[in-house]
């Protein structure tokens, strides 16, 4: 059976076109995908050729060579013309010679601004589903023969196209093909989104990322630099960024668009906002619970008279009003943008007003869970603010067993779970453990340096560059 | 999971050994001491938190004939735990003599719920005192006027450093008289206190 009947056997679909057009004796199918195909380009570049042939002897050759397109194969192989029409490109059957043609037309949003990693003086541009569209905004960056890109194939179904950008000279090779290595060996039935190769590439414990995700070409771009490797997925407007450590989550892009003196400020306060945020509530829980002693009497016959209508421990009204936030965060997020004032009014009032008036919640409560979640939300990886709510959990939890001593026992678990922690065999809380001095020169603090260095885990090419 | 559960268990069966709620909790903001035929505790208790956020304070008292019985009778006058780490005053009666010293400052000393950081004044009478100040007005008082040399700021603390290393220490004396009025300073020496200025 010839590959245009086996073809039209297993196809199911509408948007399947055959074409035919004869030319003298001979038929010629024209094979396209309608959804997907860019038919202006078919019907001027492919049909306009072919009306104008008289008389040729090989008409495949003459297409071949006259074809006024970049992207034209021979294909002799069933499975290979398939993944291409798949991909839309166009296929012509001359007798039984494949040609394809590309003519994507992939519907695609165009280049628009980060929706979660606002920026305030950085470039305002993001990645989009586009692949081809998500390397271009990296090489627009980066102009450099040394940029790699290393095109795999993932998912039964999907063949979704995944690549692996680094720069050769600055990256560790190793790393590199530990990567690689994994991606090849993912059997899945397909990658939606960058997401999916998350859990493939990491086996950690800890509930802190090991991979980074951004949107941004910028942030992408400065980690090829670094020497991390970057993997573009087709069809995510996240890439990943790997390995990353414990450090990078507290970085943002607009730190290296500032004076250094700001940007150090600004890091601790992320730093005190981290701490704040796990630990807030927990602390208030322990010390109106167990070491009331730590509350000086003037605070401590405030909050007694601010607690004396509500019927619960402290403990559950902690909860009440974590649990009640993450469920107005959560369908924040979910709801039509239209009815997000809605929620936010009736959150506002219920969690606000009423809740106190009502005596379920004590309106210091309200401060301290408030507080510890705003905090939390000075990171920009949703992955992060995860691991801090449930560390926030578990330190609640402890503090209403144990007390303070709980809430040091629950900093020593996480202290141990990220010093436990592996991205990619490398140790997460580098430059703190291990410890590096040089390194933490771009950590919580940011020092301007006249020699920048690269971080020697992630490049053997150490020096990034000297100011004069 | 066993080892989780196991952790839990632990955590379950060996938590909340000290846990008070702060609604449960009877907060002694001043103590006082006298003795006559017996030892006599006053306590004040902050009671309720009005609508202005001013705490209502009530005097509570019991009588032992020593010091541990005292302390723990007043446990059992109150259906709250009783809370003594927010103590900021302490007042002690003119009859009390070196022994009773002796006596309060062991047990203060030994009970690590006690603070040593409050002030520390004499009275004569130490219940009206206690039942007509408001919340925090003596400590108020002692604070305001420290450059004043007619009232005596000084911790129990230094008190009892003062009186373990037989130095004479001085403490002004708080009384009601349609009002908190601090009346005078006695100088503790040779086991009894002198007054060292005269009336205002």
């Amino acid at each position: 059976m010839n590959n245009l009947k086996k073809l039209k056997l297993n196809q199911n679909a509408n948007d399947f076109i055959f074409k035919e057009v004869k030319i003298g004796n001979q038929i010629i199918t024209i094979v396209t995908i309608d959804t997907i195909a860019n038919n202006f380009n078919i019907n001027n570049f492919i049909l306009q050729n072919l009306k104008n042939i008289q008389k040729e002897k090989d008409i495949y050759e003459y297409l071949y060579n006259n074809l006024p397109c970049i992207s034209i194969k021979k294909v002799s192989d069933y499975h290979k013309m398939l993944d291409l029409l798949l991909n839309a490109f166009t296929i012509i059957f001359v007798n039984n010679n494949i040609l394809a043609v590309e003519t994507i037309n992939f519907p695609i949003r165009s280049v628009t601004e980060s929706t979660y990693e606002k920026t305030i003086t950085g470039p305002k541009d993001s990645f989009i589903e586009n692949f081809n569209t998500n390397i271009g905004l990296i090489r627009k960056r980066i102009k450099s023969i040394d940029l790699k890109i290393e095109n795999i194939n993932c998912g039964k179904y999907t063949k979704t196209n995944i690549a692996l950008t680094y720069i050769n000279g600055i990256a560790k090779e190793d790393i590199k093909n530990k990567i690689l290595n994994k991606i090849k060996n993912i059997n899945i039935d397909g990658i939606i989104d960058s997401g999916y190769l998350k859990s493939f590439l990491t086996k950690s414990n800890s509930l802190f990322p090991t991979i980074k995700s951004t949107e941004r070409p910028d942030v992408a771009s400065q980690a090829l630099l670094e020497g991390k490797i970057v993997i573009i997925v087709d069809n995510s407007p996240n890439v990943l960024i790997l390995p990353s450590f414990f450090i990078d989550y507290f970085h943002t892009s607009d730190d290296y668009y500032q004076k250094h003196v700001n940007i150090t400020f600004i890091r601790i306060i992320r730093l005190f906002a981290f701490l704040i945020s796990i630990l807030l509530p927990s602390y208030y829980v322990a010390i109106t619970t167990y070491n009331v002693n730590f509350i000086p009497i003037n605070l401590l016959v405030n909050f007694i008279s601010q607690r004396s209508m509500v019927p619960f421990p402290a403990f559950i009204e902690a909860f009440i009003m974590i649990i009640s936030f993450e469920i107005l965060r959560e369908s924040d997020a979910r709801i039509p943008s239209t009815q997000g004032s809605a929620i936010s009014i009736l959150g506002g009032l219920v969690l606000g007003e009423a809740a106190v008036e009502a005596g379920i919640i004590s309106p210091i409560m309200i401060i301290v869970v408030a507080i510890s979640a705003i905090s939390g939300l000075v990171f920009q990886s949703v992955e992060v603010v995860n691991a801090i709510r449930w560390w926030r959990f578990i330190l609640i939890i402890l503090s209403s067993l144990l007390g303070l001593y709980g809430i040091f026992l629950g900093i020593i678990l996480i202290i141990t779970n990220l010093s436990d922690t592996k991205s990619f065999d490398e140790d997460y809380l580098y430059p703190f453990a291990p410890i590096n001095l040089k390194e933490q020169k771009d950590g919580f603090i940011k020092v301007n340096e006249k020699i920048k260095y690269r971080n020697p885990i992630l490049s053997n090419n150490h020096i990034r560059g000297v100011l004069k | 999971m066993k080892k989780l559960l196991f952790l839990i268990s632990i955590l379950i069966l060996t938590g909340c050994s000290k846990y008070s709620d702060l609604n449960d909790l009877a907060i002694i903001k001043s103590i006082g001491i006298s003795h006559n035929d017996e030892y006599t505790l006053y306590a004040q208790i902050i009671e309720e938190i009005d609508k202005d956020n001013y705490p209502k304070m009530s005097v509570i008292e019991t009588n032992a004939k020593d010091i541990n019985t005292l302390f723990n009778n007043i446990k059992l006058l109150v259906n709250k735990e009783i809370f003594f780490s927010h103590i900021d005053l302490i007042l002690l009666d003119f009859n009390l003599d070196t022994s009773d010293y002796q006596k309060i400052i062991n047990y203060l000393l030994e009970h690590n719920e006690f603070r040593n950081d409050y002030y520390c004044v004499l009275s004569k009478n130490i219940k009206l005192v206690l039942e007509n100040s408001k919340y925090d007005e003596i400590e108020e008082l002692l604070k305001t006027n420290k450059e004043s040399k007619n009232i005596i700021k000084i911790t129990f603390e230094e008190v009892i450093k003062a009186f373990l290393d037989n130095q004479s220490f001085t403490l002004s004396e708080v009384n009601y008289q349609n009002e908190i009025l601090f009346t005078g300073n006695y100088q503790y020496n040779n086991k009894k206190f002198e007054r060292i200025n005269n009336e205002r």
